[in-house]
């Protein structure tokens, strides 16, 4: 039969005649992942990846070649074939270091293997005595990615990161009313510890066990980590490449100027020992950093890869990343982190005497992300009566502008940080706190 | 690559003695190439274009109550990768659940691409110059148009599906599809609205979007000046585009057995007769429309597709399944096991979900609405099951029965089971339409599904707002 063979070869063995222009990148991605879900045959998985990509300049044009299976000189004379019709770039190729590969090796051992699966049967039995209609699902996953790279400046470096992620919840199903509870957590140092995820999802059911009715108006409104990127994604279109190359972004001129509220710092931080893009490069092989995309309510710095970079005229600060394997680097911060201030959860709930808890938003993508506006059914939704949750309020839009809530409204953030994991709306992992949001208004079926 | 030189009458013959002599209860084994396209542009420019190929596959062992899944790029050591999914399984024997998997006849099949017109024969330049030209088009059309976006993919699959009970299927599948997306910008702020193609068989769905192109651009200028619509709860007009993602996001997601099964809270409420909607709502799942983007005639446990209705005559008649979930609840397998790519195990997912026509014209929908709210176009929409929101491309006002004046960041919100007894009126204007995105679910997005609908009208919508 056809046999499509992974090509073995290593990146050393990448020749660069003079005068080309490019770079290589060996990705070598592995999961592992236990899922149990109620009513559902349990599964593990393994997975595996290896993806070369080859990245070649010809008369400053840009072609792009990737693939599973080819050698690299194949990959370089497609991405070089593709130049020719490629865009115009002014990207250019940073100096690296030169570093050997050999100490790159896999840290997983079949005992992870063993305490996924324990970990993973723990949170699902704890789960499943919250109520007898209680539906859980629980996955636990391991991910460990290789990289390697090399360019035409003679350069190469290699290095791997690998994280844990848990993911756990469930709902219970009554007549009509659903109410679903879900928590993520992850880490890059250990396998995220289960009783404590199973205390926060205890305690978010016994929050939501009572109805609360409100009425529709203006409320103060805690943002939990899980929402609070809901907020961010059309911070972050304002201020990435595409948006500024286009034109389209609000903040273009705005440098060290206030476009946000001054109890705000953003940054992208690829520092950070428990982040799942901490990497001392990124995916173009710069060097990384902690970066201030917003101090102190101040733009700082735009989220650019090299071509975005060197097109508005910047410095590149590390903030190329690819979205999968297979696509091209882009303009995308590393870990985005919110800088947490003192309050704690319970403060927060304690600055009004009536005000709302949100902790889950459906639908919450902008319908014009350089705009900001939003708005969403709340799913995950709750009453507090002075500092004390008095029940979960349903059939609720949550409507907002994101620069407006992030400027005057904000009105305090927290000090505990959450990791939150990338997804279907946003393209990076976050730590963020709970945020603190004024005058938010509130739409309730009547 | 074309698909010619790929037919191989020994891979399947390999494939199934590999899966027959596995030592476990089930065994699928799935190879995959896949050649993907993208194109994407800016204004007068080209600013990424990829072309990758993906050659791979993966094995789904059923083992004493688990599943081992394992993936793999290239297709050596399939044998090996078989041993790992069962040692996968092996390892997760904590669990003391049993399973069963809906019986199938064996299916002995190759489903050969059938193209209209196929877009690996349309050269690269040829596509990003259809990009470029709509960028023209629309920057034309208005001063205040600051950009546009073009997006362009084609994806060809071919695929090669062997169990142990005896299927062994051959697929080649194409799927294309992007949108243009124009945005304008004033000292108010920025407004965009796009155009969206797809199809699974055809190319020329890419050409004669000249006048769609010139509305979306008069629609983003007139989104400039529009007022945030106020919240509270409207009688609602929606197009088909939008009554499709209703369906799909509403209803059709609520249908996927995979969230069913072990809750018996759910299945209390879902049970088979129940009534959903007005006397003429008929809403049905299908993998069987030639061009749409959900057709799918095998799905990826192999299982032939079927039409399933959902509500017919506003009751509840059927659900999606997978093999298991079918058994679970000893109902038939539906043919909407899929799987976005070979890194991932066939979930039930929609193909093309169809609200059928009703007989209401589109003039009589707005009869005796004092004010209300027509929502035209979608920028997506997500569901838990129980609440939906979707967001409309634009928005009108109604104001005694008339279209006035245009909206903006309009959202509508609701719970599925007492939306759909809302519903009070299905038009008559049937549109298939076909876009250039693609439903999420555990992970595996885009994966390219379709929506038909007409018009409907739903009274006492939720929508969010700022204004109250």
């Amino acid at each position: 039969m056809t046999v499509f063979t992974v090509d073995p070869g290593h990146l050393e063995d990448l020749q660069w005649r003079p005068g080309e222009i490019g770079d290589a990148a060996d990705l070598g991605h592995q999961v592992w992942s236990v899922e149990l879900k109620g009513g559902q045959t349990p599964m593990v998985q393994h997975g595996s990846e290896q993806v070369r990509a080859m990245r070649m300049i010809t008369a400053g044009r840009l072609g792009f070649a990737t693939s599973r299976t080819m050698s690299w000189q194949q990959l370089k004379e497609e991405a070089s074939r593709a130049a020719a019709s490629g865009p115009e770039t002014s990207m250019d190729e940073p100096v690296l270091e030169s570093r050997s590969n050999s100490f790159i090796r896999s840290q997983w051992d079949p005992s992870m293997g063993s305490l996924m699966i324990e970990r993973a049967h723990r949170l699902y039995a704890h789960l499943e005595g919250l109520a007898d209609n209680f539906r859980p699902a629980v996955s636990v996953t391991y991910h460990e990615i290789v990289t390697q790279l090399a360019n035409s400046n003679g350069g190469q470096t290699a290095w791997r990161h690998g994280y844990w992620g848990i993911t756990a919840g469930g709902r219970c199903v009554d007549g009509t009313d659903f109410h679903g509870i879900a928590e993520t957590q992850f880490g890059a140092s250990e396998i995220p510890n289960v009783d404590d995820l199973f205390n926060a999802l205890q305690d978010r059911f016994l929050w939501g066990q009572k109805i609360q009715r409100v009425m529709s108006g203006q409320y103060p409104m805690v943002f939990l980590p899980s929402v609070v990127m809901g907020l961010l994604t059309p911070v972050l279109a304002r201020l990435s490449g595409p948006a500024l190359i286009a034109g389209n972004s609000a903040w273009e001129d705005q440098s060290d100027q206030r476009v946000l509220s001054p109890l705000l710092t953003l940054a992208s931080d690829a520092t950070m020992p428990d982040g799942p893009r901490s990497a001392p490069f990124d995916d173009e092989g710069t060097p990384t950093d902690r970066w201030p995309l917003i101090d102190r309510g101040v733009l700082k710095h735009f989220v650019l890869d090299r071509d975005s970079s060197r097109r508005l005229g910047y410095e590149p600060l590390g903030m190329g990343y690819r979205a999968t394997p297979n696509a091209l680097p882009t303009s995308l911060p590393s870990n985005l982190v919110i800088e947490p201030n003192q309050a704690t959860l319970g403060e927060l709930l304690s600055r009004f005497p009536r005000m709302l808890v949100l902790n889950g938003w459906i639908g919450a993508r902008p319908t014009n992300p350089l705009r900001g506006d939003i708005a969403g059914n709340a799913s995950d939704l709750y009453f507090v009566d002075h500092g004390t949750v008095s029940g979960r309020v349903k059939n609720a839009v949550i409507s907002i502008n994101a620069f407006e809530a992030l400027s005057s409204q904000l009105a305090a953030v927290g000090e505990e940080t959450r990791w939150v994991a990338p997804g279907m709306m946003h393209t990076a992992p976050a730590k963020v706190p709970a945020l603190l949001i004024d005058s938010v208004d509130v739409t309730v079926r009547r | 690559m074309t698909s010619n030189n790929l037919v191989d009458e020994g891979i399947l013959a390999s494939l199934m003695a590999m899966a027959a002599k596995a030592e476990a209860d089930e065994v699928e084994i799935r190879l995959e190439y896949n050649e993907t396209t993208q194109i994407d542009t800016l204004n007068d420019h080209v600013r990424h274009q990829t072309h990758v190929v993906d050659v791979g596959g993966n094995v789904r062992v059923f083992l004493q109550g688990i599943v081992g899944f394992v993936h793999f790029d290239g297709w050596d050591n399939i044998e090996r990768h078989i041993s790992e999914a069962t040692l996968m399984a092996k390892w997760g024997q904590h669990a003391s659940n049993s399973f069963h998997l809906g019986e199938i006849a064996p299916v002995r099949a190759f489903q050969r691409l059938e193209a209209k017109e196929n877009p690996l024969a349309v050269s690269l330049e040829d596509k990003v110059a259809v990009l470029l030209r709509y960028a023209e088009i629309a920057r034309y059309a208005h001063p205040l148009i600051r950009s546009v976006t073009g997006r362009y993919f084609d994806r060809y699959r071919h695929l090669w599906f062997a169990n142990s009970h005896g299927s062994a299927i051959e697929q080649e599948k194409l799927d294309l599809g992007g949108n243009i997306l124009v945005v304008a910008r004033d000292r108010n702020g920025v407004a965009q609205r796009g155009v969206s193609f797809g199809s699974s068989n055809d190319f020329g769905v890419v050409r004669g979007l000249d006048d769609a192109v010139r509305d979306a651009a008069a629609a983003a200028v007139a989104l400039l000046e529009a007022p945030e619509v106020e919240g509270g709860e409207y009688p609602v007009v929606v197009d088909p585009h939008l009554a499709g993602v209703f369906a799909h996001e509403a209803f059709g997601h609520l249908s996927e057995a995979d969230g069913q099964v072990g809750d018996p809270g759910l299945l209390a409420e879902m049970y088979i007769g129940r009534h959903f909607g007005p006397a003429n709502l008929h809403i049905y799942d299908t993998g069987m429309d030639l061009g749409s983007r959900g057709f799918l005639p095998l799905d990826d446990e192999g299982v032939p597709a079927t039409d399933v209705d959902l509500i017919k005559d506003g009751v509840l008649v059927g659900r999606l399944h997978s093999r298991e979930t079918a058994a679970h609840l000893g109902e038939t397998p539906t043919g909407n096991a899929r799987a976005l790519h070979y890194r991932f195990p066939p979930i039930v997912r929609m193909r093309n979900t169809v609200i059928a026509p009703g007989d209401t014209s589109f003039a009589d929908l707005f009869q005796g609405i004092d004010r209300g709210i027509y929502a035209k176009g979608s920028h997506g929409g997500q569901t838990n099951g129980e609440l939906f929101t979707f967001l409309a491309g634009e928005a009108y006002l109604i104001e005694n029965g008339q279209i006035t004046r245009p909206l903006r960041n309009a959202v509508l919100t609701g719970n599925v089971f007492t939306t759909l007894a809302q519903i009070t009126a299905v038009g008559s204007d049937f549109t298939r339409y076909e876009g250039g995105g693609g439903c999420g679910k555990a992970g595996q997005m885009p994966l390219p599904v379709s929506h038909h609908a007409p018009s409907l009208r739903i009274e006492r919508c939720l929508v969010g707002g700022r204004n109250q």
